[in-house]
């Protein structure tokens, strides 16, 4: 099967700062991938990088075949099949949680408003939020506006979910809330990509983990060889402070 | 520590660093020094009297003295507020007493001159035909100036540098020019390369490009407070670059647009009465022609009555706008 | 539900380039549309220079010639290199067109606008222009600071009957336009027997309106110093001269400052405005030089002048308000 997406010497600076220097990835359908490492590794960027949020200096992408650098490639019909899922939610504060759902569906895949409205609902009920519809983000927890934000992404039905980090910005209580729907969406058979600290939930879900140090891949394999036995020094310290 | 007891802490201790303010502030004191300075009012000497320093320094002692005495008593957080509002009320009023004596003006001519009511009957009609054309300019280049404002914020967030560079040069230039020397160019000089603008479109074209841009910088601010996370999840959604300004962009950066809007529409209202320079036919030049006609400066008042009744309003709009704008909450 | 998606057809669609994107941001219908523009101004360039008709053509062609840059402009697929490429051939484009139509000769406009002997003659009459500006400019930025100050400071007494007549005074003043006042002053006060010169009365106008500005912003620095800090440092035992000094001063002095230059900027432009009085500022120097002479040389002189004065102003007050932003250290306190 051909990889979903693949990565190829990807390389990202920023004015004099270089961030990535010559990543390459394979990913399967249905496979979920996590990045660890410290910060400023490039973890993030990486993720922006595929999706071209952020535009790389030199390497390739192709994501179902297609190279996203193409000319004619419009970049929107690429990113409408990889959901993102922000550190910071990022939720729309003029619309109310079911808008924010619906906005994406209505304008991009052009369905009707009675249609996305109707999708929007049962995912806010996969979510748990279905009473929760109304209101504005501003009235919601932070635990519910990351839920509404997955919905959000999911309401697009993308092929890919792409995680930054996401429940980073949330107290502790909340975080449980979010990574039960992510588990749930990982047994669905959904590819993701997750860049987290939540290493019991990075244990029990992924199927690949990769460990970035300065913008270079240092090690790759399945959480049990990476957290049990890693082989590189810097992994072993920073598996020692995050454990 | 009771009430009681800190209160007197406090006058000991004020007492201790503060004396001669506290002493000052004594009821009797303020009630003497009340009393002087009335005396001292009535003694002041005329211009023709004295010599003219003598005349100057007693002026300006007597109203140091005056101000300096209101304000201990109105920064005095012990008096009451009735006997704070009759203090302010006699300093205005002498204040308007010297003005009204020294200032050398002829008070007597002041309603044969200004308010000239058979002058005045007769200037209404043309001053509201001025008015009107003023109304129409002003509405015309505020929604010309509008559009300009807002085809140049969409251009600029495509963040391209080099046209970027452009718009950023335009908005420079047009913002340091002063609107009448801009008006001044177009119609005295522009004639030169045989381009002959008449008044109305002088006025407008030169409206239009400076205040567009300003209305391009308050554009671009108003849509710098929408977040670049949103923009980035809409744009991660697949939303378009057009789409996003749209839905996310615009319909955020409005409320926050609007009073500075308003705003820029009384300024350029106002300075439509600039456009009289060019022999525009609004307000001030309807004004200013039966100024000539009539050699009184009763339609000049009148103007300025009709300017003020027009724009004050708009002014106290754009106030509570602005109020109920802070009010509304954080937007995160 | 989440696995209930089915494989798009958007990657094949990717894969053969295709995809419903609206009619005018085609290829096929900028680049024909583009060939059409370009025929029309071979037509125009061939045409008769004078008549009314060729107005009207002239206008339409570059109507459509912005219409048609704008949507290449704002098509985000397209190159930052050919919407710049778009930006410069329309403008050449345009200056060609101008300068077959125009009735003055090209050669003439270096003679008539850049006029160096003209402007030579008119030098020292522009250069009194200027500093009666600068003087203008300084005279009105101190009586509006003295009349603010005053103002603000009255104002914070928070005394019903001051505040009723400071609010009537600066409402006054913001509706009023300069130049109506500044008639009103110049022409009306004589009939008072109050002989102010004209330098005089442009200082007085100026100073008035900008002194409305000013107290308003004095104000908003007063207000900006929270309450709590000065209970707190009375609380200490400062006195109040010390709070005000120490506390009060520097954390108004930051948010006052970079409004304040951006009031005195603005009035300094506004003393262009003082032409209309008869004083002899810039302004009035260059177009009293351009009737004498008939030639506009001196007036565009002047503009440039105001350029090279104000851009620099401008972006300066602009840098002033992120200098202060950045060391304004918000602490939640």
């Amino acid at each position: 099967m051909d990889p979903i997406i693949k990565v190829n010497e990807l390389h990202k600076s920023f004015k004099d700062l270089h961030v990535l220097r010559g990543i390459s990835i394979e990913v399967q359908r249905s496979e979920v991938v996590s990045f660890i490492g410290r910060s400023g590794s490039g973890k993030s960027t990486l993720l922006r990088c595929i999706n071209r949020l952020e535009e790389p200096t030199g390497g390739e992408i192709f994501i179902d075949g297609v190279d996203i650098h193409e000319p004619y490639i419009d970049i929107n019909k690429v990113r409408a099949e990889i959901g993102m899922v922000f550190q910071s939610f990022n939720l729309f504060p003029h619309m109310t949680a079911i808008e924010n759902i619906m906005l994406a569906p209505v304008c991009v895949r052009k369905i009707s408003r009675q249609e996305a409205k109707e999708r929007g609902m049962t995912l806010l009920n996969k979510v748990g939020l279905a009473d929760k519809a109304d209101e504005f983000p501003e009235k919601l927890s932070g635990g519910q506006r990351q839920r509404v934000a997955i919905a959000r992404a999911l309401a697009m039905q993308p092929q890919i979910m792409f995680f930054d980090e996401p429940t980073s910005a949330l107290d502790p209580e909340m975080v449980g809330e979010v990574l039960d729907v992510m588990a749930l969406m990982a047994s669905e058979g959904m590819t993701m990509l997750i860049v987290s600290h939540e290493m019991g939930f990075i244990r029990e879900a992924a199927d690949r983990v990769l460990f970035l140090e300065e913008g270079k891949i240092l090690e790759e394999g399945s959480p049990d060889q990476i957290f049990n036995q890693p082989q590189h020094q810097i992994t072993r310290d920073f598996l020692g402070k995050v454990l | 520590m009771t009430a009681q007891t800190s209160t007197d802490a406090l006058h000991r201790f004020s007492r201790k660093h503060i004396p001669w303010l506290y002493y000052i502030r004594r009821p009797l004191v303020s009630l003497s020094s009340f009393a002087c300075i009335l005396i001292y009012a009535f003694l002041l000497p005329d211009k023709t009297t004295v010599s003219t320093f003598i005349f100057y320094l007693n002026l300006y002692a007597f109203l140091a003295i005056l101000l300096g005495w209101s304000v201990v008593i109105l920064t005095d957080s012990d008096k009451s507020e009735y006997a704070k509002m009759l203090v302010a009320f006699f300093l205005l009023f002498m204040l308007g007493l010297l003005f009204y004596r020294f200032s050398g003006a002829d008070w007597a001519r002041l309603v044969h001159f200004f308010f000239n009511f058979p002058i005045m009957q007769g200037s209404w009609h043309v001053l509201f035909r001025g008015l009107r054309t003023t109304l129409i300019l002003s509405a015309c280049s505020f929604f010309s100036c509008v559009f300009v404002g807002l085809v140049i914020a969409v251009i600029r967030s495509f963040n391209h540098r080099s046209i970027n560079l452009l718009i950023t040069i335009y908005v420079d230039v047009f913002r340091s020019i002063p609107v009448i020397v801009l008006m001044v160019v177009l119609f005295f000089a522009f004639p030169f390369l045989g381009i002959f603008l008449n008044s109305y479109l002088t006025t407008f074209t030169a409206l239009t490009l400076s205040y567009g841009a300003y209305t391009a910088e308050t554009f671009r601010a108003g849509m710098e407070t929408v977040s670049s996370g949103q923009v980035e999840a809409a744009r991660s959604l697949g939303l378009s670059h057009w789409k996003t300004l749209q839905k996310i962009t615009i319909p955020q950066a409005i409320p926050i647009v609007i009073p500075v809007l308003t705003g820029n529409m009384i300024a350029m209202m106002k300075d439509t009465a600039i456009a009289s320079i060019v022999a525009t036919p609004e307000l001030l030049k309807s004004a200013r022609e039966l100024y000539t006609a009539k050699t009184s400066p009763t339609p000049l008042i009148c103007a300025a009555i009709i300017f003020l009744a027009v724009l004050l309003p708009m002014v106290r709009l754009v106030n509570h706008m602005e109020t109920r704008l802070q009010k509304s909450g954080p937007h995160y | 539900m989440f696995n209930d998606y089915t494989k798009s057809r958007t990657f094949d669609d990717l894969r053969e380039s295709a995809g419903r994107i609206p009619y005018i941001r085609q290829t096929r219908f900028l680049v024909s549309s583009c060939i059409v523009l370009l025929l029309y101004a071979a037509i125009l360039f061939s045409m008769p220079g004078d008549g009314f008709l060729i107005r009207g053509v002239l206008t339409l062609f570059v109507a459509l010639l912005i219409a048609w840059s704008l949507v290449v402009i704002t098509d985000e697929m397209r190159s930052e290199s050919l919407k710049i490429a778009t930006v410069f051939s329309a403008l050449v484009l345009l200056i060609f067109l101008f300068l077959r139509f125009n009735v003055t000769n090209s050669d003439e406009i270096v003679e008539l606008f850049f006029n160096i002997e003209v402007i030579k003659k008119a030098w020292p009459y522009l250069v009194l222009g200027f500093k009666t500006t600068i003087a203008l400019a300084f005279w009105a930025a101190l009586l509006s600071t003295v009349i603010g100050l005053t103002l603000a400071v009255f104002r914070s007494f928070n005394n019903k009957v001051l505040n009723f007549f400071i609010i009537a005074y600066v409402d006054f003043f913001r509706a009023i336009p300069i130049i109506v006042l500044l008639m009103l002053i110049y022409y009306g006060l004589p009939f008072l027997n109050i002989r102010l010169s004209a330098f005089a009365s442009g200082v007085l106008g100026l100073g008035l309106n900008s002194g409305a500005y000013v107290s308003e912003i004095f104000r908003a620095g007063f207000l900006s110093v929270s309450k709590g800090q000065i209970e707190a440092s009375r609380a200490l035992g400062m006195t109040p001269w010390q709070t005000i000094q120490k506390v009060a001063l520097p954390q108004a002095f930051k948010s006052v400052i970079p409004p304040l230059v951006g009031n005195y900027v603005a009035s300094a432009k506004d003393t262009a405005l003082c032409s209309s009085i008869s004083i002899i500022e810039l302004l009035k120097a260059g177009t009293a030089q351009q009737s004498l002479n008939a030639n506009p040389s001196p007036l565009i002189f002047v503009t440039v002048m105001y350029l090279i004065l104000f851009v620099p102003l401008t972006r300066l007050c602009g840098y002033i308000e992120v200098k202060m932003k950045k060391t304004e250290r918000k602490v939640n306190v």
